[in-house]
């Protein structure tokens, strides 16, 4: 067996250039691979651009010119007219409600999903999110109204049990509240989704650690518990309130054209009345909301919790 | 020496552990109640929809074959998704991988521009695309739907696929290699089928979206290419009979196919991020 | 000694940087066909960099590096002669164990018939036979590594490579592996190549130990070359427990010198040449000192005050307080009829020969 022992006395070294390891790409491939999907996004951003230029064009009625020049009138008009800032308030408002419920309702079911023990119960809580997820929109807004209605479950109950007469009716669609239970249906099952994400990566023996020390379930739930998932929460709450705000179909449906929640004026204004810089106007204004809801998001998780 | 509780906190946990328990059923209820119902009405045979059915019968479900609207829906949105879900998926998958395996393409700036059809509100991309089809001269309205349906679908396959290769042990690839895999075969042979989880988990975010997809659909139809859920609520408006419920109760029971299916591929506890 | 032909591995100033940190630092050593030899050393001493280069997934900034001869600093690893095994195992989750094991043979496109007696050979080595169809989720995890092993071998390479194999395991079964693992790489005879930081695994199973520190190699040499001459201050330290001392020389004849310990007292250090006056620093190993009760007379014996004992099992572990300098002493647990308390006067003793000069 030769041995060879590390020599001291230097031998030229083979000076090479400096390679890259074999088989790693070069930065053109990865770029190639992002194309396609580039030129989709590009596409994307082009059509907001243009829907920008659309909210600042004068508005002409059909057959007329447009005059040329830009203007702001309509982002005034959909902040000023009473109208529309109703609207937006109503949109505010019942967002605000759904959220709220959708986490009182959700965090418990959240909860029990991730820490059950028994595979059964969690079988379970899986479908009751499972099925809503994998359900068409409208169906289940149908379904709702069924629940809802003049003639539907609720109101036929009451009666029934004796707890309103015949001719009574208890309103539960074509109003905000009607619009606020479907909101809070819609948006429970993501919520209940991204509470459980969250619930997932808490470590229970903080949990434990507390109970060592002598706080009963609730006390533990508050002081250490909910504190800890609060940016599951936030990312929960967010994004009920960003579903909520820019929900179509569900007012549509469950407020039978009484209840005109931000897109559903949207839809009026660009295929109805056909005052499409306006209709764009408050596009842009439903944007820019749920930009900034996002980044209140992330500042709030980020200065609270280092994430 | 025990502990005990005081008298004022042992009614504290029974309020707190009812109230949850009280929150909880109100949610199972919400959830999964009315969808029960609208199954419970659609074999109701009465004329108009009513609480309870007096009668019972199958006369609904003819319905939605004797009814021009709904089969050729039910075909426009299968072709969609059908169409949409590949594209979404190849295009979804070709960029995770970019931003996985170049860390500069993946920075927080581009994925945020990347993840943008997901945050930017569905009546938002709606009308933007109407305008910008408009602009371009785009008028069929088939491949108009198609295309939104491409824009909003595909981050959900960035996501779930980026989420796979995180996972991803980097040795199982140089394993490959050094048992003699050139780059292709360790991509076909090892990477692809161990991140199958991720690509099914997007492919199903692409069908199901693009499948019931309604707010960005309706600014895009024109008169011959409504799809399912845009029937379905036409329908809804000028009827008060339970052909919708009875579609729906199909559409329910597709769910519940497409629910096996998904336990079967990865496991439903997998899929909603409950385990592992 | 041997023909060429008889090298499998060579490299030669081999060195690689990232950033602005050499990993691996003009490295150069050979090894001959049935060779085991380990690269040892703590974390960041460069020696899974330069594992890594020698499978081909770092190639060097300067440097060669040759298997069985032929140049491969730019040849990929897939066509590089090699097995491998991972530290994580990287078994591939959606395969058999047979496939796993098939994988580099049928990359090599060996027929199925052929494959599958290979297969079942190489899963009888490792003493899994009948495991073909269970799956990776399904094994231990000291089956895993067999799996692994087995799947890196069945290919017949030119070289098998190992990264820290055993870190995964408990330290019972580390212990059994390695025994097992040495007895099925010799029964195959592949040359081989293994990364550890745990030093008794190097010396259970190396026929030569490089040990490494910072991207160059502190020593080569037979597990006991290395353990009992240890050429540094690293080494030494670095392999087993050791006691270092520096000292002045005052005398010198013929076959030793006679210097000073800082503490006072002289000691007698065989085969070793050095100018009065020059400061030498060696190591003697704890296991190489006797105690005895009381005081004592003779060559390299000091007084001595017990300030800690252990009971190590097979041993005891002594500090002993040497006129201000600390020793330690191992005395198997067995001979020793006369235990020593704390507090006991005591003296050490060695022999000249046991003491090792270090460089550096």
């Amino acid at each position: 067996m030769t041995i060879a022992v590390p020599d001291a006395a230097a031998r030229a070294p083979t000076i090479g250039p400096e390679k890259p390891p074999p088989g790693a790409g070069k930065a053109s491939s990865g770029i190639a691979l992002l194309a396609p999907s580039a030129l989709l996004i590009v596409f994307f951003f082009a059509a907001l651009v243009w829907l920008f230029q659309h909210s600042v064009e004068p508005y002409a009625p059909t057959g007329q010119a447009v005059e040329p020049g830009l203007t702001l009138t309509h982002y005034a008009k959909a902040l000023s007219d009473s109208l529309y800032v109703q609207s937006l308030w109503v949109t505010f408002k019942l967002s605000f409600i759904a959220t709220v419920f959708a986490l009182l309702l959700g965090y418990p079911l959240a909860y029990q999903m991730v820490r059950t023990n028994s595979a059964r119960v969690r079988t379970f809580l899986i479908l009751t999110i499972a099925i809503p997820f994998l359900t068409n929109l409208i169906v289940r807004l149908y379904a709702l109204t069924l629940v809802l209605g003049n003639t539907g479950l609720i109101n036929k109950f009451a009666i029934w049990s004796g707890l309103m007469t015949e001719n009574e009716i208890l309103p539960l669609v074509r109003n905000d509240l009607g619009v606020g239970i479907g909101l809070t249906y819609f948006v429970l099952p993501f919520v209940v989704f991204t509470l459980a994400t969250a619930l997932r990566r808490l470590d229970t023996t903080l949990e434990e650690a507390a109970m060592s020390l002598g706080a009963n379930k609730v006390v533990t739930f508050f002081k250490v518990t909910l504190p800890l998932s609060m940016p599951g929460v936030i990312g929960a709450a967010t994004l009920s309130f960003i579903l909520s705000a820019s929900a179509f179909a569900t007012p549509l449906i469950l407020g039978e054209g009484s209840v005109a929640m931000i897109a559903n004026t949207i839809y009026d204004q660009v295929l109805f009345v056909e005052n499409i810089p306006f209709g764009a106007a408050l596009a842009v204004i439903a944007l820019v909301i749920t930009i900034l809801l996002l980044y209140l998001q992330a500042r709030l998780t980020r200065k609270r919790y280092g994430a | 020496m025990l502990r005990t509780q005081s008298y004022a906190q042992r009614l504290l946990a029974i309020a707190g552990g009812s109230a949850a328990t009280l929150f909880r059923w109100g949610g199972i209820l919400l959830l999964i109640g009315p969808i029960f119902l609208v199954i419970w009405l659609s074999f109701g045979g009465d004329e108009y929809t009513s609480v309870p059915p007096t009668s019972y019968a199958l006369r609904w479900y003819e319905n939605i074959f004797a009814q021009p609207e709904f089969v050729p829906a039910f075909w426009i949105s299968l072709k969609i998704a059908a169409i949409c879900t590949p594209t979404s998926l190849v295009l979804g998958t070709l960029a995770a991988f970019a931003m996985h395996k170049f860390p500069v393409l993946g920075g927080p700036a581009l994925q945020a521009v990347f993840y943008s059809p997901i945050m930017v509100p569905l009546v938002v991309t709606g009308i933007a695309l109407l305008f910008f089809f408009n602009l371009v001269g785009f008028t069929a309205n088939f491949w108009n739907v198609t295309v939104g349906h491409i824009i909003i679908t595909f981050p959900y396959v960035i996501r779930t696929v980026s989420v796979a290769l995180a996972r991803y042990d980097p040795a199982l690839d140089e394993a490959a290699t050094s048992l003699g895999a050139r780059p292709w075969q360790v991509f076909t042979r090892i990477t692809l089928p161990v991140i199958r989880p991720g690509l099914f988990a997007g492919a199903l975010f692409a069908f199901t979206m693009s499948f019931d997809d309604f707010t960005v659909t309706i600014f895009l139809i024109g008169t011959d290419t409504h799809t399912l859920p845009v029937a379905i609520y036409q329908y809804m408006e000028w009827n008060v009979d339970s052909t919708v419920a009875a579609v729906s109760a199909l559409l329910v029971a597709m769910s519940v196919v497409l629910m096996l299916v998904i336990e079967r591929v990865i496991g439903l506890d997998r899929f909603i991020g409950v385990r592992g | 000694m041997g023909a060429q032909s008889d090298i499998v591995l060579q490299l030669t100033d081999v060195t690689r940087t990232f950033g602005g940190v050499v990993a691996v630092n003009n490295v150069s050593f050979e090894v001959a066909r049935g060779e085991f030899v380990t690269l040892l050393g703590p974390s960041g001493c460069g020696k899974t960099s330069t594992l890594r280069l020698i499978a081909g997934f770092l190639a060097p900034n300067a440097g060669e590096i040759r298997l069985q001869g032929d140049l491969v600093n730019n040849v990929p690893p897939y066509e590089r002669d090699i097995g491998m095994v991972f530290q994580s195992y990287a078994l591939f989750p959606h395969m058999t164990v047979a496939q796993n094991v098939g994988f580099g043979l049928q990359m090599r496109r060996v027929a199925k018939a052929a494959a599958a007696e290979r297969i079942a050979n190489a899963l009888g080595l490792v003493q899994l036979g009948g495991y073909e169809r269970r799956f990776p989720h399904e094994l231990s995890g000291g089956q895993q590594q067999r799996v692994a092993i087995a799947r890196a071998l069945v290919v017949e390479p030119a070289i098998l490579l190992m990264d820290e194999p055993m870190s995964n395991l408990d330290a019972l079964l580390r212990a059994e592996m390695q025994l097992e693992l040495k007895r099925i790489i010799e029964r195959v005879g592949v040359t081989t190549i293994n990364v550890t930081h745990n030093q008794e695994e190097a010396l259970a199973m190396s026929d030569r130990i490089i040990v490494m520190s910072t991207g160059h190699i502190e020593q080569v040499g037979t597990p006991l070359d290395v353990y009992a001459k240890p050429a540094s201050t690293f080494v030494a330290s670095f392999l087993g427990r050791s006691n270092i001392l520096v000292c002045e020389v005052e005398r010198r004849d013929d076959s030793s010198v006679c210097a000073r310990l800082p503490s006072g007292g002289t000691v007698v250090i065989a085969g070793v040449d050095a100018a009065v006056g020059e400061h030498i620093t060696f190591q003697v190993r704890p296991e190489s000192i006797t105690l005895k009760a009381g005081a004592d007379a003779g060559e390299n014996t000091f007084a001595g005050v017990v300030r800690q004992v252990a009971f190590m099992g097979s041993w005891y572990e002594y500090l002993i307080d040497v006129s201000g300098t600390n020793f330690l002493v191992h005395v198997p647990a067995a001979a020793s009829r006369n235990t020593f308390d704390d507090g006991n006067a005591v003296s050490v003793a060695w022999s000249a020969d046991d003491m090792v000069r270090l460089e550096g």
